[in-house]
């Protein structure tokens, strides 16, 4: 169900309130003071013309208005800093919300389906979409200070000449009408502007993901050409938007001089005769100029709500089926303080597996309709098992079903003998943990990477992922930055301390997907024993020897079917899938020359 | 404030005189619409004094009509120029994301391993974005702003040069004072750095989601995030604070204009110099002056922020490819091309040497196997082979000649380098096959999947080489097999295969082994590998250890010398096979 803008714009100003109570107060304050110099602007002219100027009876002179509008200066200047370091936070607060949401739903999702978009468009959404709601949300202030103004001001005018102020402010009326009408048009070149946008961006991103791979391929050319034909394609789609608030704005403030001439058309045999004096024409005009800016930002804060609503519609896209109350869900927002220390993971008896069982699991690609079906397959506490098969056999997509990392069409899982009521909450530490196959590590030292917030001494876990050596010849080797998604370390130095990784969560499953594409025989074969020395379960995706011949069992998978189960030498004589991989992978080339 | 006029003026020139036409356009546009926004408060001042004069008889009605005439097309003029000025901005800063792009893709290896993807839109769509008011108002609006501002300056003189001389030097007090608050940009790029880095790791997490979920790292993720957050915070509040001073600022500039006007105003028309409806025009005038300099305290901050996404886009181009190319063409020879390393060394960083002292000579045709331990060098030799990196010291020769003194370009196209990193593209097959050059015929792409044996994955495809490529549609097996066909459509005269075929099961491999055969086929390869079997076919073999030669000879010779390692690692394969 789509719900309106103004129930996100309501849950954050209540996830605010008393910062948002504060900016109402300034920006209001800020929005019509304003209306006093326009007042002193009536009565300098009545007092050129007077003798004696009064106001209500008091006398004035020029001097004293030079005086007030000084004292008026200072004082808006005040409320102006009050109301910026009180609206910083709650914008901050606003967008920060939306972001933390967003990352918090991102993060429950299956984690190999965690969005549907691309990196670089789901990107685009935690940035701009996220700040084009916070910046729509702002506006309600502004929105609020402009009606203020607006109310006071014609309240004035009306008290003045009721007559005048009607015929003045009807074609504001008329304007307001418009854009309203123009509001359809306005979304939809909008939406059009954002998708290209985005489709600009996505490239953007993957051109920079992929450098290397530009590089090697000398497709420099062909893909900054790419990048131009998009980004052209943005550019028209967002001068299109231009054009037509150009063209919108045009109407709007010539509604402003429309009224000005009007005043003068209707207001001129009455200063003739005197009844409508100087001071009032300045006064009438300088509300109308105030008023008629206001009316124009009537119309873009139509707009502004109009991409909000886009917006706040991609951000739930993001979210994939969650309710619109979670994006705007209230939670703690650390401005000064740190954030809660980190919850350390205690494990429970139960938590230990005893056994693990996957009953009729599917899992189908939509795109390829590829994938695993009805898997069925139980693991005892300490086995070593090996899943084996031809690349596009399932073997990956079956890890992922077992863990939760994709949501599992039908099926069931078991832990212990009770039911797994979800899989992506329950597989992790302290019972399972997982490297995958092209393990991605974030900005920050090594020893960030690996400890993932435990607190646990992490010598353990680098002594079984085989690390030691690698950091033993770096000084101060755990604080060094991995860099960018662990690009700084060499392909076998990324997976182990993935490997590290695991092991330092102290889980009781342990799964790898065929983490030796990138070690060494002899690493492998240390990594192995050190990983039985543990003591824990074992379940490795692995085509290569070391593992096979240490498995206590095998699964064999083809074309997402398991054909078969058992050891090495069960499978190796009964089965010819197995025999060819084998084979394959042991027998010397006809050609070697020994 | 100081603008670094120079700097902005080099962009402009660079960006705008190409536009040469549009901006004239705009400027005319400008030029009429504020003609007329000066003229407008004359006749204003024509109407009241033809309400408080009895003896002028001026008709009310139609200058009326005339005052409402000349702001109507002033105003439309004024829309064209926007209009025409936001072509602007787009066609100059596309321009200018077009060069960056250009530039950053062809900086090395050591530019972008420290730069996540997401920094990098960052910094060229964000920080550009940034300077799109920047091209679109600073030439038009604050040119424009002169100008009006100098037109009511006159109408002032001519009225009364007391006048003109009171706000000219209003004008320029003002500008001063609003110009010396405005030197705030440290703020905005420490807010700009500040957003990039929380954009950046935003983009690793949404990349990490398999290896964070699968650890249960959750909750370390968002307590993470929340520190980012703080972190642009801060930054951002005090930018901001900063950036108002300027806003206060501006606001006493106005109070003062009206105080000027009322100050003036009433002994000009107390001494009889100016009439009633003159009074009322000079204030007309004051908010006319006050404008534009305000105008120009809104551009100072756009400038402010632009000035800081200027330094950061001077900062990307400043970056000087690490790789400087030369002058050679690659000799085409139909033999593959020799291959000569000499006492090369390499490191990373300082006094972490990853690769010391090489030196081996391989005859063109020939196939070298390398193999080592993770850490070894290995990638970091085919880096250097493919001139990712050059050597800190020696040389590499291929060819006969130093690396450094082939055309970069003619080089690379002549050599293929597969490795275990595979990128695809959100796109359909055909351009993630031929990275979206449309020049190369299908059947040729078709011809390379053959080869590879992938005809039945690709029957199986709805759509053939327009099947959009999702992450999910592929295995990562496969995804390597799409790889090595980009090879295919290409004739190298050097191939590196690094760890090519690690992800690929043993069916899949000797398929592949098969393919090899036609590839290698008069080509000079190296193959890296951590595993012997793939390493059969080579004619030579180099095992590195810790960055140095530990072997290097003819695979013959070595395997036959019983005390090699290389004999020895045959040793370890064949008791496995005895298991």
């Amino acid at each position: 169900m789509k719900v309106s803008v103004w129930f996100y714009f309501g849950r954050l100003i209540a996830f605010s309130k008393g910062w948002y109570a504060l900016n109402v107060l300034f920006w209001v304050g800020i929005y019509t003071m304003p209306l006093l110099p326009g007042y002193l602007s009536k009565l300098f002219f009545d007092a050129l013309q007077q003798e004696n100027p009064t106001w209500n009876g008091l006398p004035y002179t020029v001097q004293m208005l030079v005086g007030l509008v000084l004292a008026y200066g200072v004082l808006h200047v005040a409320t102006l800093f009050s109301g910026i370091a009180t609206n910083i936070p709650w914008r901050f607060r606003s967008s920060g919300l939306l972001r933390l949401n967003i990352m918090q739903r991102i993060l429950q999702m299956p984690g190999a389906k965690a969005f549907d978009n691309t990196v670089g468009e789901t990107l685009n959404t935690l940035r701009d979409d996220a700040d084009e709601a916070e910046n729509a949300g702002d506006w309600t202030l502004d929105i609020i200070g402009q009606i203020a103004y607006m109310v006071i001001a014609i309240g004035i005018l009306l008290f003045i000449d009721a007559a005048l102020t009607l015929y003045v402010f009807l074609p504001l009326v008329i304007v307001t009408l418009v854009s309203y009408r123009a509001r359809n048009r306005l979304e939809i070149l909008q939406k059009a502007a954002r998708e290209k946008s985005s489709f600009y961006t996505s490239l953007l991103g993957e051109v920079f993901q992929s450098v290397q791979a530009i590089q090697v391929a000398g497709a420099e050319k062909t893909v900054l050409h790419q990048l131009e034909l998009r980004s052209q394609a943005r550019q028209r789609a967002m001068l299109r938007n231009v054009a037509l608030n150009q063209a919108l704005g045009v109407f709007s403030s010539n509604i402003v001089s429309l009224g000005t001439g009007l005043i003068l058309l209707l207001a001129g045999s009455k200063m003739r005769s005197g009844e409508f004096t100087v001071g009032e024409f300045s006064l009438f005009v300088l509300y109308l100029w105030e008023v008629g800016h206001h009316t124009e930002f009537f119309g873009n804060f139509i707009a502004t709500i109009q991409r909000a609503g886009v917006a706040f519609t991609r951000m739930m896209g993001v979210m994939q089926g969650a309710s619109s109350q979670q994006l705007v869900a209230p939670q703690l927002i650390e401005m000064h303080q740190d954030p809660a220390p980190l919850e350390q993971v205690v494990p429970r008896a139960e938590d230990a597996l005893k056994t693990f069982t996957a009953q009729n699991l599917t899992y189908l690609h939509p795109e390829s309709n590829r994938g695993i079906e009805n898997a069925n397959l139980t693991l005892e506490q300490g086995e070593f098992v090996v899943i084996t098969g031809r690349i596009g056999s399932g073997k990956t997509t079956l890890l992922r079903a077992l863990l939760g990392l994709l949501p599992a069409q039908s099926g069931q899982l078991f832990w212990n003998n009770q039911t797994i009521l979800e899989p992506a909450e329950f597989m992790i530490p302290p019972r399972s943990a997982y490297t995958p196959q092209v393990p991605a590590l974030i900005s920050g030292t090594v020893r960030e990477n690996i400890a993932l917030g435990t607190n646990q001494a992490l010598e353990p876990a680098i002594h079984s992922a085989v690390l030691e050596t690698d950091l033993e010849t770096l000084p101060h080797a755990l604080d060094i930055l991995v860099g960018v998604r662990g690009l700084k370390l060499s392909g076998g130095q990324l997976q182990r301390t993935a490997a590290a990784r695991m092991f330092a969560q102290n889980s009781s499953l342990l799964v790898f997907d065929d983490i030796s594409s990138a070690l060494d025989v002899r690493t492998e074969q240390s990594l192995w024993e050190r990983v039985s020395s543990l003591g824990k379960t074992c379940l490795v995706v692995s085509h290569r020897r070391p593992a096979l011949q240490r498995a206590t069992r095998i699964i064999l998978l083809e074309h997402g079917q398991i054909t078969d189960t058992g050891t090495l030498e069960d499978l190796l004589s009964r089965s010819s899938e197995m025999q060819r991989l084998w084979a394959d992978e042991l027998l010397p080339n006809p050609n070697l020359e020994v | 404030m100081k603008l670094p006029i120079a700097e902005f003026w080099v962009l402009l020139r660079r960006y705008l005189i190409p536009q040469g036409t549009r901006v004239a356009w705009m400027s005319l546009f400008l030029l009429l619409g504020i003609g007329l926004q000066v003229l407008n408060p004359q006749i204003a001042r024509r109407f009241v004094d033809a309400t408080q004069n009895s003896t002028d008889t001026s008709n009310l009605t139609v200058l009326a009509v005339l005052f409402i005439v000349a702001a109507l097309v002033s105003s439309g003029f004024r829309a064209l120029a926007a209009y025409v000025s936001n072509e602007v901005a787009w066609r100059s800063t596309n321009a200018l994301r077009a060069d960056l792009a250009a530039h950053t893709l062809n900086l090395g290896m050591g530019f972008h391993k420290s730069r996540p993807p997401g920094e990098m839109i960052e910094r060229i769509d964000g920080d550009v974005n940034a300077l799109s008011g920047f091209f679109s108002s600073f030439v038009v609006s604050l040119g424009g702003n002169f100008l009006l501002l100098f037109g009511v300056l006159i109408a002032l003189t001519l009225q009364d040069w007391r006048l003109g001389l009171a706000f000219t030097g209003y004008s320029i007090l003002g500008t001063i004072i609003l110009t010396l608050t405005s030197r705030f940009s440290k703020a905005w790029q420490e807010e700009r750095e500040k957003a990039a880095q929380y954009y950046g790791f935003l983009g690793e997490v949404l990349n990490a989601t398999e290896d964070i979920r699968g650890n249960g790292a959750t909750a370390w993720v968002m307590r993470r995030m929340r520190l980012e957050m703080r972190a642009l915070y801060q930054v951002r509040f005090s930018a901001n604070l900063k950036g108002s001073i300027v806003w206060g600022a501006s606001t006493m500039f106005w109070v003062t204009a009206d105080a000027l006007t009322y100050g003036i105003g009433a002994s000009l028309y107390k001494n009889g110099t100016l009439s009633l409806g003159a009074v009322y025009m000079v204030m007309h005038y004051a908010w006319m002056v006050a404008e534009p300099i305000d105008r120009f305290r809104q551009q100072m901050q756009e400038l402010q922020r632009a000035e800081a996404s200027i330094a950061r886009v001077k900062e990307l181009f400043g970056f000087v490819p690490s790789i400087v190319s030369g002058q050679l063409e690659l000799p085409k020879s139909p033999n593959g091309l020799a291959l000569q390393l000499e006492q090369v060394s390499f490191a990373y960083e300082d006094n972490v040497p990853v690769l010391e002292n090489i030196n081996l000579q391989l005859e063109a045709g020939s196939v070298l196997g390398v193999l080592g331990r993770t850490g070894s060098g290995k990638t970091t030799l085919a880096r250097l082979l493919f001139r990712f990196y050059d050597p800190q010291q020696g040389l590499v020769k291929i060819g006969g000649h130093d690396l450094k003194n082939y055309n970069l370009e003619s080089f690379r196209a002549g050599v293929a380098l597969v490795t275990q990193d595979v990128q695809l593209f959100q796109a359909n097959l055909r351009d993630n096959l031929a990275f979206f050059d449309t020049t190369i015929p299908d059947a040729r792409l078709l011809e390379a999947l053959n080869t590879l044996g992938l005809s039945d994955w690709f029957n199986a495809l709805a759509n053939g080489l327009e099947t959009a490529i999702t992450p999910d549609s592929l295995s990562s097996g496969e995804a390597q097999l799409v790889a090595l066909a980009r090879v295919f459509l290409h004739d190298p005269k050097l191939i590196i295969l690094d760890e090519a075929s690690a992800r690929l099961d043993p069916a899949t491999e000797h398929r592949l082994e098969t393919a090899l055969d036609k590839l290698l086929e008069n080509r000079t390869a190296i193959i890296i590998a951590h595993r012997l079997k793939t390493v059969e076919r080579a004619t030579h073999i180099l095992i590195l250890q810790q960055g140095k030669v530990l072997e290097f000879g003819t695979r013959q010779a070595l395997a036959s010398t019983p005390t090699s390692s290389f004999a020895e690692l045959r040793r370890l394969g064949l008791e496995e096979v005895m298991v």
